[in-house]
């Protein structure tokens, strides 16, 4: 190493940037492109030196560069911006004696190990983890891409070499470990985006009651006090025959709001009802066309009401549909404190004759009037005792009284 | 963690112990990530040579001699794929010939083939513990700068952490040449550093 460099060259045609080869270097390349790169046949002065530079750049695993002008490009390309630099002869020693110990500076002889352990400072230094650790995601991300490109690989038949046997790769195992992946960051997500989407329901919801309400006023104002009537009474006849008879249907006489129209069919369209419609099926329809469709259940009509609307009152007259009705008309058992499934059993919008829209979390008012059921039901069955399930009602019952809650369907 | 070696691993596989390759796989993603990024100076780059440098595995398994090691193995085929994917994207050998070396045109007050003493250089001692994002930024910087044999030898010396005989015999190439691409690596990277360290003290010098 005891070489002398000559000063890169400045202000010529070939500005700062290119490389310069010390003269000796340069002799030594020449006799070994001379030699057809062939190192034995390098003058033997000039055969260390040659090798030296040509095993720096990358010559001797190359294989042969044809024409003058290619071998000088890839001797310059290959060389840094500058001359090489190199190692003091301690650095050197020390990085053969570090290599030869196993990397480890304090197997180093005393003499050197000082300029070991700066060797290991440099690998310590480029061989670092990453500042940041790399994310639990990205890392799982391509492990499973990498298994995924394996997978691939296996079943478009590229054959494995000598004689190793791959049996076919469980797919389900596959496909579980990255649901799994997906269904971590989504049970994660799903409350949050669930009670966004459920609160935002609500909020529309409560509007809708709010138009229901104005409706309502302006209905019984033009109507002599009556709440909203359209059927002649039920008589034995269940009110729940939505879409079939309109006689015999209490959403008539609600639909009859949108039909005057006091409201718009949306106002009457809960968002947490997913097969509620929002335009009337045909200009002369009288109700809905199902009780699905249904998003609100009305006060049971069994005979004309003057004068409840507007009074300051308790009486629940509009609310977010009825679960016992749906149950009861399938034939299923009922549970007298469900709440409405339009909000996801969470609770329910109960619009009282006071015209005040409210939040019930439960179907039994502080009255302990449950708004599901009419009073003398009520009083057959131990809600409390009995809250897991009782004979469902058959669709024809009526509210007991001025203060009954009961609606449906 | 499952206890066995690298080696017993592959032999578990070979004989139809399919689930075995994940293990490889999870064992080693980190450390030869870290690898080909700081080779390829390019998170895609890296994650595709990882990618490409397992499917090899797996494909070579068959003839992997397991009375070797498997380590250095993988990372001599994954700097192979980082080398290739580069070739790919053209980015072979142009960034050192563009670089700015403070010595460069003859300004600076030392020639540009110095000899590098090390004790003369700042370097973070190992045991300072996870470098900052600007020291690691540096480290890259000072690796970009290196010309691509001398990057790779060092990295591979470092992250194999093999002898000279062992990575000559991996890479297939002389004892010698190992040797003497490698005492020019430490000494291309050392002065790099340097330079990335005298950069960072005065930012603002630069007119």
């Amino acid at each position: 190493m005891d070489e002398q460099h000559t000063p890169p060259p400045t202000g010529d045609d070939t500005p700062g940037t290119q490389p310069q080869l010390t003269e000796a270097d340069a002799r030594a390349l020449e006799a070994f492109f001379d030699a057809d790169q062939d190192l034995a046949r390098v003058p033997r002065a000039l055969r260390e030196r040659a090798e030296r530079a040509a095993a720096l750049f990358g010559l001797l695993e190359a294989g042969p560069v044809d024409g003058r002008e290619s071998r000088v490009s890839r001797v310059l390309a290959s060389a840094d911006a500058t001359a090489q630099p190199a190692l003091s002869r301690d650095d050197a020693e020390a990085l053969d004696a570090w290599m030869l110990a196993g990397l480890d500076a304090e197997r180093v002889p005393a003499s050197l190990r000082e300029r070991a352990r700066a060797h290991n400072a440099i690998a310590s230094l480029v061989a670092s983890p990453a500042p940041e650790a790399v994310s639990q995601f990205t890392r799982a991300h391509l492990i499973e891409r990498t298994m995924n490109r394996i997978a691939e690989a296996t079943d478009s038949g590229q054959v494995l070499e000598a004689g190793v046997t791959i049996p076919p790769r469980n797919r389900l195992a596959d496909f579980l470990s990255v649901a799994a992946v997906l269904l971590i960051a989504a049970s994660v997500l799903w409350p949050v985006m669930s009670t966004v989407r459920e609160s935002s329901r609500q909020a529309a919801c409560a509007g809708n009651m709010r138009s229901v309400a104005n409706a309502m006023g302006l209905y019984t104002a033009d109507n002599d006090q009556m709440l909203p009537m359209v059927t002649a009474g039920f008589g034995k006849s269940p009110w729940w025959n939505v879409g079939r008879d309109p006689s015999s249907s209490n959403s008539a006489n609600l639909y009859a709001l949108a039909k005057q129209p006091y409201a718009r069919l949306a106002d009457l369209a809960c968002p947490g009802n997913p097969r509620a419609i929002t335009v009337p099926r045909s200009p002369e329809a009288r109700d809905w066309g199902a009780l699905d469709e249904i998003s609100y259940s009305y006060r049971v009509m069994a005979h004309p009401e003057r004068s409840l609307w507007g009074q300051p009152s308790e009486l629940v007259v509009v609310a977010d549909r009825s679960p016992v009705v749906l149950r009861a008309v399938r034939g299923q058992v009922i549970f007298p404190l469900e709440s409405s499934p339009n909000h996801q059993g969470q609770g329910q919008h109960g619009l009282t004759a006071d015209g005040s829209a409210r939040w019930l979390t439960t179907p039994a008012l502080p009255s302990g009037d449950n708004i599901w059921l009419p009073k003398p039901i009520e009083m057959f069955i131990d809600l409390a005792a009995r809250r897991q399930g009782i004979e469902p009602i058959r669709g024809t019952e009526a509210p007991a009284g001025r203060q009954d809650s009961f609606v449906g369907p | 963690m499952d206890p066995r070696t690298d080696e017993k691993l592959v032999e578990a596989y070979r004989r139809g112990e399919t689930d075995v390759f994940r293990i490889l796989v999870e064992r080693y993603h980190d450390d030869l990530h870290r690898f080909l990024t700081r080779l390829a100076g390019d998170r895609q780059v890296a994650e595709d040579a990882f990618q490409e440098a397992f499917l090899q595995i797996h494909l070579s398994l068959g003839s992997f001699d397991t009375t070797r090691r498997f380590r250095p193995w993988l990372f001599t085929i994954a700097a192979n794929k980082a080398r290739d994917l580069l070739r790919k994207k053209g980015r072979r050998q142009t960034l050192e010939l563009s670089a700015p070396i403070g010595s460069a045109g003859g300004s600076g007050s030392n020639d540009g083939g110095s000899f590098i003493d090390l004790l003369e250089i700042e370097i973070p001692p190992p045991d300072a513990g996870l470098l900052s994002e600007e020291e690691d930024a540096m480290v890259q910087r000072a690796l970009d700068q290196l010309s691509e044999p001398l990057r790779e030898i060092l990295l591979l010396a470092y992250f194999q952490r093999l002898s000279y005989a062992q990575v000559a015999d991996e890479l297939g190439i002389p004892l010698g040449t190992v040797k003497s691409r490698l005492h020019a690596a430490v000494a291309s990277f050392a002065k790099r550093w340097r330079e990335v360290s005298t950069e960072r003290a005065r930012p603002a010098t630069q007119e």
